[in-house]
């Protein structure tokens, strides 16, 4: 995933950037900085959801956006949000596994909106695993969980970049990454250094 | 992209298409309470609607046709917000837009909403016949699926209005809405009255043709800026 001199405007006051950003498969890169800083709108470009005022933006392959406890609808089981979102990507993966390696085999055929926001934060780790996208953008994927909840938004990112996925993780507090950020930015008034 | 790619993604999409299509319709078929909810509204509106033009059979028979068609447009406003609104009420939207190429998400979202609104179309001419005593031509079927698949056209090019929904985007799709739906409204009545066929079906072809046309080319720009 590459960004060059991308710049992007949000409303009349916002621009981020511009930024100059290549992401390698199976690295890890780490955004911190203040609440309204930029991190959110540096993902969704970098997830291709937003336009580009100016500057390119490539990617080979899928690239994703998933904040905290996103991607399944209220009403669905959870298995089937795993196994609808894994069938758009193409992918066939057996629900149960994906649930498994973020400890909620057991929660496989409830109702989404029956989930605390912890699990729901898990299950959209779920999904991520499920739909194993080249490039993978986390909004605060460490809000509502707690430690061990940690530990398994670390376990799954690691799995996935291993696997050669690109991971962008936007997190308030820098220690949530740990080391397993190869590179850390910090992104402030729409400005994005390295950290 | 290469041949390969490309042939890939030829042969997923209609796949996708029809996921996202079962992933729409399985709230509303699945759910015994939008049943129990949705038939009797349909039935009272079609009372009275009916009654409210008299007692007179033949004055209900007569306006029968443009109240069911009437009950399909107010069926476009909530039906709509299925198409992004809803999606983005449950933080969906974003996952569809990463997963799905925004052509796909249009065919997807379209049969979903097309059949719904036959659903709605279906449910409220069957009721007009047995509850005012109306009897349909058999042409009134073709009007029927034209007219809702026009409509549907609407619902999915107006429903990313709908994200940024702050308590007016109902309105506002009425609005917008109900008079994109005149010429559905006009054609099916008139077809369903028995008035010359060639002409109104003629009429909802090309409103079906100039309404696909847009959505096509309209949709995604403005999935891409929703």
């Amino acid at each position: 995933m590459t960004l060059a001199g991308a710049v992007c405007r949000v409303g009349r006051t916002f621009r981020l950037g511009p930024v100059d950003l290549s992401v390698e498969p199976g690295a890890v890169c780490g955004v911190g900085g203040p609440n309204g800083a930029g991190k959110t709108t540096l993902l969704r470009v970098v997830a291709g959801l937003l336009p580009l005022t100016s500057g390119t933006r490539t990617v080979d392959g899928r690239a994703l956006y998933l904040r905290s406890g996103a991607g399944a609808r209220g009403g669905q089981r959870v298995a089937d949000a795993i196994a609808v979102a894994a069938a758009l990507a193409g992918r066939d993966v057996d629900p149960m596994g994906a649930l498994d390696t973020v400890g909620m085999s057991g929660m496989a055929w409830r109702r989404v909106r029956s989930l605390s926001s912890g699990e729901r934060a898990r299950l959209t780790l779920a999904l991520a695993a499920a739909v194993d996208p080249e490039v993978l953008c986390l909004d605060e994927p460490f809000a509502h969980l707690d430690g061990a909840g940690g530990d398994i938004v670390r376990s799954v990112v690691a799995r996935l970049a291993a696997a050669g996925t690109a991971v962008v993780i936007a997190s308030p507090r820098p220690a949530d990454v740990g080391t397993l950020a190869d590179a850390t930015l910090t992104v402030d008034d729409g400005t994005v250094r390295i950290a | 992209m290469n041949v390969s790619s490309w042939a890939k993604c030829a042969i997923r999409a209609p796949v996708q298409m029809v996921r996202i299509a079962r992933r729409d319709l399985a709230p509303a078929v699945g759910g015994v309470r939008a049943a129990m909810t949705v038939l009797p509204l349909v039935a009272a509106v079609l009372l009275l609607a009916g009654l409210g033009f008299g007692t007179d059979p033949v004055v209900v028979a007569a306006v029968a046709a443009p109240v069911v068609w009437l009950v399909v447009l107010l069926a476009t406003v909530p039906v709509a917000r299925m198409v992004a609104a809803d999606e983005a009420a449950d933080d969906c939207w974003d996952l569809l837009r990463g997963l799905v190429a925004p052509s796909v998400l249009l065919a997807g979202k379209l049969v979903a909403q097309w059949l719904l609104l036959s659903a709605a179309w279906l449910a409220a001419s069957v009721l007009a016949a047995v509850l005012l005593g109306v009897e349909w031509p058999p042409v009134n079927a073709a009007g029927g699926l034209l007219g809702t698949l026009g409509l549907a056209a609407v619902t999915v090019l107006l429903g990313p209005l709908l994200l940024d929904d702050d308590g007016h985007g109902g309105g506002l799709l009425a609005v917008l809405v109900l008079p994109a739906g005149l010429p559905a409204l006009l054609a099916g009545s008139q077809l369903a009255s028995g008035a010359p066929a060639a002409v109104w079906l003629a009429l909802l072809v090309a409103y079906d043709a100039v309404l696909l046309t847009v959505a096509w080319a309209v949709f995604p720009v403005m999935v891409e800026g929703s």
